[in-house]
């Protein structure tokens, strides 16, 4: 190898007609490129290892690029990434050509391998060139995550107000349901009004006539109830009228002890009548801020729906355990009123408060619909639990304070 | 007519209403009339003396109508209303106009029956008033025309005109004027000038 000297290289080569490109010999041997290091073994390796190693980098790098399209499947720009692979790994040849020649001059060959690159690289960059503004449109991750937890955060909004909207679709049956009560009440109130006063002055004649000729002294009782429960109708209807139009009615300082005792007085002759017996547990209650006569309403319905669970079961045979146990106490800032029942219970799956919907034979459960309405314009809640033995407790409480809300409310 | 026993008029469209609330209140010694609409009340009503219980709601001519229908009629009977809507609006607008009261039905007998003894002592003094200006109008209706002209002149404006001022703008002598001014006085059963003016002030005289 060592004849070969630089001019005569020169010489060669012009020999070898490298101009003429058209009889090109691929594999026509020249001076190897070793002679041009002199065949220094530390120039000739630091080429020849940094060669190799580039070379197996830049095979490693399209293999890998080739992997993660295969394994990732839908990933923008393919085209361009095979391009830039099949660049990268003519790079590669390139570089192996290099340490060929090294030892081995074929030049032509080397040359040829590098114009193919030269046309893979030429061709990688015109490709680039019109996608590159499609590339910088693309999202970085960081932004993708930005997006991501964005739209998580939509998801959850849009779960909530679809909960709310849900809610508020409820709450629209209920209040359509209300209002078709109201427009009954109303209604009602005004037809019921009129026999209400015909009654009252029909007593008030009575008690006159019966002075002429009796001193019978439950005549003139039965008389004076007529009376009084007369008017007593005609003002729980002129309340349930006032809570219908939403307007609060004579909302005052109440003790619920009292109302209490005078709800259980009233419903004591149904009591009587179903044997049922009504014990009361007074406790320490704050005065609170409330309507009576709806609140009376309320603890009246309670203890209805009491009597007629429990004749339900009894069927009006007497039993010990007809019982309805009226608690009253303090939890909190609310004050809190419970009516047991030694009942059925509420059938599992039944919502008591649905209107209308009840699971009494002769039921029409308006009644504990209205009930929780006026509880609740009261600030305060109206629920129920299932007693672990038999029966049911209805348990409603009432703020001690009144929320600002209702507070601020035009009372009249 | 002015001695004679008031009348409580009831009107309300309800026959039951009509009959137990009519004898009810005829158990506790009124006379009662019921009607059961506003036309046949407006019909029926000849000027007696007495009260009138006004249901709200009516069919055609409902309470607040009538209740505006007598006031343009100058019918001045007390008006008590029973209803049983118990709208706020309407009982504003109807004591506004001068209602004794708005009860919602049902309401206590007695509470109406207090409220009619309140209409009717209003009526009673509605009608003595009445009478009492109608004698005062009497004596000035005596007055001859001449007379009247003094008058108007006497009791207009905020301080009494002297005879010399009345005497001018009538065109008339000063002895002329204070000798009607004595007629007058005289015809009107008056001692001084400020006492005629304070009674034509009383009967709202309107100066014709």
């Amino acid at each position: 190898m060592l004849p070969y000297t630089l001019y005569g290289s020169s010489r060669v080569t012009i020999k070898g007609e490298i101009l003429m490109f058209g009889s090109l010999n691929l594999f026509e041997k020249f001076m190897p490129h070793g002679v041009c290091y002199q065949w220094r073994a530390d120039i000739l390796w630091l080429n020849v290892i940094s060669d190799t190693v580039i070379a197996f980098a830049y095979f490693f790098i399209p293999s890998a690029l080739i992997y993660f399209l295969r394994k990732k499947g839908e990933v923008p720009f393919t085209g361009v990434i095979y391009m830039f692979c099949v660049f990268i790994f003519a790079c590669g040849l390139t570089h192996v050509l290099s340490i060929f020649t090294v030892w081995t001059g074929q030049y032509a060959l080397q040359g040829t391998v590098k114009a193919l690159t030269a046309l893979a690289s030429a061709a990688t960059a015109i490709m680039l060139y019109p996608v590159m503004p499609k590339l910088l449109a693309l999202r970085s991750p960081k932004e993708l995550e930005e997006t991501n937890v964005s739209l998580q955060e939509q998801i959850e909004q849009r779960k909530t107000s679809e909960a709310q909207s849900i809610k508020l679709q409820g709450d629209l049956a209920r209040l359509g349901r209300i209002t078709t009560v109201g427009q009954m009440a109303t209604g009602l109130a005004h037809e019921l009004n009129q026999p209400l006063l015909a009654i009252s002055a029909c007593a008030d004649t009575a008690v006159l006539r019966a002075k002429k000729t009796s001193s019978d002294a439950v005549l003139f009782d039965c008389l004076d109830d007529i009376q009084a429960e007369t008017q007593r109708a005609g003002a729980i209807i002129r309340a349930l009228r006032q809570f219908i139009s939403n307007k609060s009615s004579a909302w005052s300082a109440v003790d619920l002890n009292d109302l209490v005792e005078q709800a259980v007085r009233l419903m004591s002759g149904e009591a009587r009548n179903a044997d049922v017996q009504i014990v009361v547990n007074n406790g320490k209650v704050q005065v609170v801020t409330a309507d009576n006569v709806q609140i009376a309403q309320v603890l009246v319905n309670l203890i209805r729906n009491a009597i007629e669970a429990i004749s339900e079961v009894t069927d009006g045979q007497g039993s010990t355990q007809n019982v309805i146990t009226i608690t009253t106490g303090c939890d909190g800032e609310m004050v809190v009123v419970e009516v047991r029942d030694t009942g059925p219970g509420i059938a599992p799956g039944i919502d008591p408060f649905a209107a209308f919907e009840t699971n009494k034979v002769d039921g029409l459960g308006v009644g504990l619909s209205i009930s929780r309405d006026i509880i609740e314009a009261h600030g305060g809640k109206l629920a129920f639990k299932r007693l672990s033995g038999e029966g049911v407790g209805f348990i409603f409480s009432l703020p001690k304070r009144l929320p600002e809300n209702l507070a601020n409310a035009p009372v009249q | 007519m002015s001695e004679e026993y008031p009348i409580v008029f009831l009107v309300d469209d309800d026959p039951s209403i009509l009959k137990t609330l009519s004898r009810a209140l005829e158990e506790h010694g009124l006379q009662v009339r019921p009607f059961k609409s506003a036309r046949e009340f407006l019909d029926g009503y000849d000027g007696q003396h007495g009260c009138l219980i006004l249901d709200l709601s009516l069919p055609e001519m409902d309470g607040l109508e009538l209740q505006t229908e007598l006031t343009v009629r100058s019918i001045a009977i007390p008006i008590i209303f029973i209803t049983g809507h118990g709208g706020v609006s309407e009982s504003v607008q109807a004591i506004r106009a001068g209602a004794i009261d708005f009860l919602e039905k049902p309401f206590l007998p007695e509470t109406l029956l207090l409220r009619i003894n309140e209409a009717l002592e209003v009526d009673r003094g509605d009608r003595a008033q009445k009478r009492k200006d109608d004698a005062i109008r009497d004596r000035f209706h005596k007055m001859t025309d001449r007379e009247r002209e003094v008058f108007r002149l006497l009791i207009e404006g905020d301080s009494i005109p002297s005879s010399k001022v009345i005497a001018k703008s009538l065109g008339i002598s000063h002895r002329t004027v204070e000798h009607h001014r004595g007629r007058i006085l005289e015809k009107a059963l008056c001692g001084s000038v400020p006492e005629l003016r304070a009674l034509a002030k009383e009967v709202s005289f309107v100066v014709g």
